[in-house]
């Protein structure tokens, strides 16, 4: 189970003065659920995003609690945290083919044999009948294969939880709702919790969270 | 870690260098005969001849070729593989690169001798040719066709960063042409960012001496040019004379310096306020030409090539002779035997100088990341291409005093040619490196590597590009270093440069070209394999194929 | 990240064996420095280096484009030279600098050095035993057949061929000191009867009035020549480059075997003939000197000896090879390899040093 707890987010300004991005005071998300935070542009959704995966956020000041299945994540470095995520654009290294892309997403974390992670990997591109292009570089895949593989391979890095950041914005419109299937089946399948930020509803899934006019994450 | 190893970088490599430099250079303009140095400044400002063509040579021709490299560059971004042609080119040395041209163009050159041949009407070379062996235009041209292809590589580094072509379709959309889009809304971003590499093009054009040696006038001589000369005549008046024409040099260089960091912000300007002229008609005809360029841009690099090797392999050429009377290998046999030390010098000096200057600029670089706020280009890293070389380098022999005669001069040299290479390689990285996208690193170390796993895994393989061209244009860099490699090797580290400036001293182009060629031959070799393993690499799956086989 | 690993390590055994190779070998090097622009006097040296191997000697050539180079060096103190070619101004230099080993009455070769020979004076500087002769320099011209009319060209003769071969005829640009001979060579047609005066120092005599019919001809002559004397070529090499390619009908050299063996060299076209300036070419000599930071004067006599030898000297001499005249008694030359020799051209005495500055300076001035 994923919780956010009292969140604050502060943009600094010129004169190192902070001003009030965003408030969440509690958020729990069960393993399998998906929770969609839904909201302008502009407000902040996206650096939620970035503050729970534990990246640095050097214009920002932050605080507020963060645990996943009773760990205290706010200390704990990207890496450690085991959160898998998702954008818009750029989910796959444009410098490693599928395969390594796969591989390399399964070597810190998989307690299998070379050849077993393999077989996983080509087990799942299987599913997806993505068998052809194991050897082929992102940038020779179409928008939807791109999506799934991507989000296979954040998969395979076993996380504890996910994220996901406009994930099909980049989709036309046929493609999109059979990615979006795919997607939450497998989220649901992988039992995890999953954050996912979207500007459209039909996008939505789960319970809907939303930006409020006094930058407090309410329910919708 | 980083910010210790910057540290000790920059103090080695960059404030160490350039401040021996300068500080002989004040040492020696207030030492005895300072009253000396005072005159000399006035003599040579009233040199006005002399100046006006320093000035015309350091001011037109990197614009020029500044201007020509942007014309030419929109067919670099509809068809990127036109970079590799650029390769040939930037890997013959400048002097020989002058020589080829001459050896086509001047009045006795193939050019003519091809006219002569069909119309047997200059049985002499023509005189008032308008490109002659010894003129400002002369250095002029050969200027900026060898400035032309580092643009080039700039320009394209950086399209790789500006959305250019999305800029061309949206301003299109409101009704400008390709051209005009290109000139109004790519090429003030564009030269914004090439700001410092044009301030390198133009130092080294205020301060190139082999190039007018060979070339230029002799009688209006540039300002380097005679500051060298001056440097090695040994009375008391041109002594002073050679400290104080460095000094007008630097004094040079600073407005130059200051007027180039004007120039995007005028164009900018211009680009804003100039009336839009009705649709250009001739716009087809202005890519087509850009085209044309292009395509005497290869061939011209190729001739080049072309004529070096014609002109190493004859046994005796004369005008108005086509092609040699014969072919023979005989000065490639005599001189083998003797190539090996030189070559084996060259290479480990420029591998060595070349890698230490990529991993330099690496490591300054990557401080400069770690420091969010300062990830412009860094100015005083690229310092010592603003410093004219020859007063850089006495400094150098000064601050080293009776070290150069212990033997370890090996050291010394490959300490120099770092100096060269560090900014050259910092130049190239800056853009790619700083603007890589922290995502990849935070993508690889939320799958569970660490930091530095991240950095190496994923950073290093991504910018495999720019880290292969900077090291290709470093090595370059370091082949064609003379001075440091002549005065700090003390004949310890002959390099096919120091044969080649030295058997180009006897005027015997034969011999001449053979060495050129040789000197071009490694940078070239660099310069395919960095291609190769840009382009070839990337398309063959091995690799992967591998992991699926052994697995 | 392996491929970079191994580069590094390949790189560091490189560095290794040439940094630690240097200090080791260097007990038997003797550096020499010396211009580097001749292919036969490059491949004379490495025949040198042979030979010399015999006596447990590493002969190294330094190449340079200019000998101002090393003696810049010497001067400021940094220089590993352990022998230097030179003469003339970088001789007087040097000299000025104190910063050459008298070795002359060290070298068991001076015994054979042609009597005739006027060493003793470089560019009117005493040599006071720091330098030792090595050849002979011999100011004359080269040109396309038919250009001269005489085979000692007047300032008369240059200045009708001028006119025939308008923009064909140049000479370098001083104080390249071929250019500078040429002036001199030129004030010697013009005064012919006043050969002594140049003997003396510039400041004895009203140079400014002797010299002045040189620049009154100068001034008809520029006009005629190549660019119209707007530019001049840079060196002696330069200009027989454009002999070469028909830029120029006219070289100037100081090696009075150049117009064969640029010939036999493939350098100029055949038929080329050789003619002196004036009546007498101006003839110096060029000398080997040790400095005094040497770090092996006495392998660096050896190496001279060697250089003074008969056979080093005969094959210096032979006009198939560097051509450049021995400086050794001729009774000791008498082989069969001496027959290849050219005779020597009717010599003239170089002007006293301080012409060549003064007439360097005034040229500028005016032509400049």
């Amino acid at each position: 189970m994923l919780n956010i707890r009292n969140l604050a987010i502060f943009s600094q300004t010129e004169n190192s003065q902070n001003t009030l991005l965003l408030r969440l005071n509690n958020l729990s998300i069960q393993p399998g659920e998906v929770v969609t935070l839904m909201g302008p542009s502009g407000v902040g959704k996206s650096t939620l995003l970035r503050w729970v995966l534990g990246e640095f956020l050097p214009d920002f000041t932050t605080q507020g609690e963060l645990m996943l299945d009773g760990r205290d994540l706010s200390e704990q470095s990207i890496a450690q945290r085991q959160i898998g995520m998702m954008f818009q654009k750029g989910g796959l290294f444009p410098h490693m083919t599928v395969a390594e892309n796969c591989l390399f997403a399964q070597k810190p974390r998989s307690i299998l044999k070379r050849n077993e992670q393999v077989e996983k990997a080509r087990a799942m591109l299987n599913d997806l009948a993505l068998n052809e292009k194991w050897d082929d570089y992102p940038h020779n895949l179409s928008g939807g294969q791109y999506s799934r593989i991507a989000l296979l391979c954040a998969l395979l890095a076993e996380p504890k939880a996910m994220l996901l950041d406009e994930p099909f914005s980049a989709l036309d419109a046929g493609l999109r709702a059979e990615v979006r299937d795919w997607t939450f089946k497998q989220l649901a399948a992988a039992t995890i919790p999953a954050l996912m930020v979207t500007h459209d509803r039909v996008d939505a899934s789960g319970r809907i969270i939303m930006v409020n006019e006094n930058k407090e994450i309410v329910d919708a | 870690m980083v910010r210790a190893l910057s540290v000790a970088i920059k103090f080695v490599f960059i404030v160490l260098p350039v401040s021996g430099g300068l500080l002989l250079l004040l040492l020696s303009s207030f030492s005895a005969e300072s009253g000396l140095t005072h005159n000399a400044v006035y003599t040579i400002l009233s040199e006005r001849a002399t100046l006006v063509s320093t000035l015309l040579v350091a001011v037109v021709a990197p614009l020029m070729a500044c201007y020509l490299a942007l014309w030419l560059a929109l067919g670099l971004l509809k068809l990127p593989r036109l970079q590799q042609l650029l390769s040939p080119v930037l890997s013959v040395p400048h002097v020989a690169f002058a020589v080829g041209l001459m050896l086509l163009f001047s009045p006795s050159g193939w050019l003519i001798r091809l006219v002569e041949s069909v119309t047997g009407l200059l049985p002499f070379p023509p005189q008032g040719w308008p490109l002659p062996e010894k003129s400002v235009i002369t250095v002029m041209v050969a200027l900026v066709l060898k400035e032309l292809p580092f643009l080039l590589l700039m320009i394209a580094a950086q399209l790789k960063q500006v959305p250019a072509s999305s800029w061309l379709t949206q301003a299109q959309s409101y009704g400008y042409s390709q051209r005009q889009a290109w000139w109004r809304i790519v090429t003030p971003e564009l030269l914004k960012r090439l700001t410092l590499p044009m301030a390198a093009v133009i130092i080294y054009s205020l301060s190139v001496v082999d190039i007018p040696l060979l070339v230029g006038s002799n009688t209006e001589a540039l300002l380097a040019q005679r500051v060298y000369e001056w440097t090695f005549q040994f009375s008391p008046e041109s002594q002073s004379k050679a400290v104080a024409g460095a000094w007008i040099l630097m004094v040079i260089a600073v407005l130059l310096l200051f007027l180039n960091s004007l120039h995007s912000g005028l164009y900018r300007k211009w680009a804003l306020t100039k009336a839009l002229r009705k649709q250009w008609s001739k716009t087809t005809f202005s890519d087509k030409a850009a085209k044309i360029t292009w395509i005497t841009f290869g061939f011209l690099s190729l001739a080049i090539i072309v004529v070096l090797i014609l002109q190493g392999l004859a046994s005796s050429w004369f005008y108005p002779t086509l092609m040699p009377e014969a072919l023979s290998l005989n000065h490639w046999q005599s001189e083998w035997h003797y190539l090996t030390e030189p070559s084996f010098n060259s290479l480990w000096l420029a591998l060595t100088s070349a890698l230490l200057g990529v991993i330099f600029a690496v490591v300054l670089l990557q401080h400069q990341r770690e420091q969010k706020q300062k990830r412009s280009l860094n100015v005083w890293v690229l310092i010592a291409l603003f410093v004219p070389q020859v007063p850089l380098v006495l400094g150098w022999q000064m601050l080293l005093g009776e070290h150069l005669t212990q033997g370890w001069n090996v050291l010394w040299v490959a300490w120099s040619h770092t100096v060269y290479t560090l900014p050259y390689a910092y130049l190239v990285l800056h853009g790619a490196y700083t603007q890589f996208d922290d995502k990849w690193l935070i993508k690889a170390q939320s799958l569970g590597y660490s930091a530095r796993q991240a950095w190496w895994k994923v950073m290093l393989p991504m910018l495999k590009a720019p880290l292969t061209t900077a090291f290709a244009i470093a090595f370059a860099v370091s082949i064609a270093q003379y001075l440091p490699t002549q005065w700090l090797g003390q004949g310890l580290t002959p390099t096919l440069t120091t044969e080649a400036v030295s058997v180009a001293s006897g005027g015997d182009w034969r011999i001449g070209s053979l060495y050129a060629l040789l000197q071009s031959l490694l940078p070239l070799i660099v310069f395919i394999g960095v291609a190769l393993l840009n382009t070839e690499l990337r398309r063959t799956h091995s690799k992967a194929k591998r992991y699926a086989e052994h697995s | 990240m392996r491929v970079l690993a191994l580069i590094t390590l390949v790189l560091l055994t490189l560095f290794g064996t040439t940094l630690f190779g240097t200090p080791l070998a260097k007990a038997e090097v003797v550096n020499f420095y010396a211009w580097g622009g001749s292919p036969q006097v490059n491949s004379y040296l490495r025949w040198a280096q042979q030979e010399l191997k015999a006596e447990d000697i590493q002969l190294r050539h330094n190449k340079i484009a200019d000998a101002s180079e090393v003696v810049k060096q010497l001067i400021n103190g940094y220089s590993n030279a352990d022998i230097i070619w030179i003469n003339g101004e970088n001789f007087h230099a040097l000299k000025k600098a104190n910063a050459l080993l008298p070795i002359v009455d060290d070298i068991k070769g001076m015994q054979h050095i042609n009597p005739d020979l006027n060493w003793r004076t470089d560019f009117g500087e005493s040599v006071n035993g720091l330098e030792v002769p090595w050849g002979l320099g011999q100011f004359n011209l080269i040109a396309r057949p038919g250009v001269f009319e005489t085979e000692a060209v007047s300032a008369h003769e240059l200045m009708r061929a001028a006119q025939n071969y308008k923009g064909r005829i140049s000479y370098p640009k001083p104080p390249e000191f071929h250019g500078t001979t040429f002036l001199k060579s030129l004030l010697l047609s013009l005064y012919p009867e006043r050969r002594s005066v140049f003997q003396q120092p510039v400041a004895s005599v009203n140079a400014e009035e002797i010299i002045q019919p040189l620049w009154n001809y100068l001034d008809k002559l520029h006009p005629l020549l190549w660019q119209q004397g707007s530019n001049f070529p840079s060196s002696a090499g330069e200009q027989v480059s454009y002999l070469a390619n028909g830029q120029l009908v006219m070289a100037v050299s100081f090696n009075p075997n150049d117009y064969r063996t640029l010939v036999n060299q493939g350098r100029l076209p055949a038929g080329v003939k050789r003619y002196t300036l004036s009546d007498r070419a101006m003839t110096n000599t060029h000398y080997l000197a040790v400095p005094k930071t040497a770090q092996n004067p006495e392998l660096a006599k050896q190496v001279i000896e060697f250089l003074l030898s008969v056979q080093a000297q005969l094959r210096k001499a032979d006009t198939n090879r560097w051509g450049d005249p021995s400086v050794l008694a001729p009774q000791l030359l008498q082989t069969q390899e001496a027959s290849q020799q050219t005779e020597l051209l009717p010599s003239t005495d170089d002007f006293h040093a301080s012409w060549q500055a003064y007439l360097e300076q005034q040229w500028s001035e005016r032509y400049q």
